[in-house]
């Protein structure tokens, strides 16, 4: 990994396109301010990895599952 | 004639596909990422169906609408989710976009099935290509309670 040193409002430039600023730094936090191409997606590490962890226990459903069953559990729920 | 495909699924074992009605998933699904392709399975019943992977028998998940459960649910996503499944024209969206969320369903206890509303399922039907998108919305978890959902906001 390529590790640069930055002080506040200095940036790292990635590609022709994508800027990384560094906003502010307060105690243990750093405020990061990104500018990209709308077509790149950029998101917080941690949500990719609670969907990751979501889709594998989501994956373990028991192929003996009824979806009939299911659908008259929340068809209940939904006529009252 | 549309040739027929038999895949081994989780739920049901064999069970013969149309062939084009096969889903590419370009970057497979978050955790799965070297499963491409799927089928939707059920596609006549309902609200309920399984995405089985072609690839893998193990790799099946129950999805729904999240519309049927959770009637204020917006559909918020990046622009660049709706492009890398080619929709970009509003029209489009409108007319070829199934939309899907995928459900926990904890075997002891099925009444707490839980939805993630955080990455839907987004497919083009036309073109048959699908995406784990990512929701914009903060208020959505990977973990919403479906019956706790239908009793707060009803569903459609």
């Amino acid at each position: 990994m390529l590790v640069l040193a930055r002080k506040p409002n200095q940036s790292i430039i990635i590609g022709d396109d994508i800027e990384i600023r560094v906003v502010d730094i307060k105690g243990d936090q750093v405020k990061i301010g990104i500018t990209a191409p709308k077509q790149i997606s950029v998101h917080r590490k941690e949500i990719y990895e609670e969907i990751q962890a979501a889709n594998i226990e989501a994956s373990k459903a028991k192929g003996e599952t009824d979806l009939d069953n299911l659908s008259k559990i929340i068809v209940k729920k939904k006529k009252k | 004639m549309v040739e027929l495909l038999e895949i081994d699924s989780k739920p049901y074992g064999k069970v013969k596909v149309p062939q084009d009605e096969m889903i590419t998933f370009q970057d497979g699904i978050l955790g799965f990422e070297n499963l491409t392709k799927y089928y939707l399975l059920d596609r006549d019943e309902g609200p309920f169906y399984w995405l089985q992977s072609a690839e893998m028998t193990d790799v099946a998940f129950v999805i729904i609408n999240p519309m049927y459960f959770k009637a204020d649910y917006g559909i918020e996503l990046a622009e660049t989710d709706f492009i890398d499944i080619d929709l970009t024209r509003a029209e489009d969206i409108e007319e070829k976009l199934l939309h899907y969320v995928i459900v926990t369903i904890p075997p002891e206890d099925p009444n707490t099935m839980t939805a993630n509303l955080l990455g839907p399922i987004i497919i083009n039907k036309e073109k048959r290509i699908g995406k784990q998108a990512l929701s914009l919305n903060s208020q959505y978890t990977v973990r919403h309670n479906i019956i706790d959902e239908l009793e707060i906001s009803g569903g459609k």
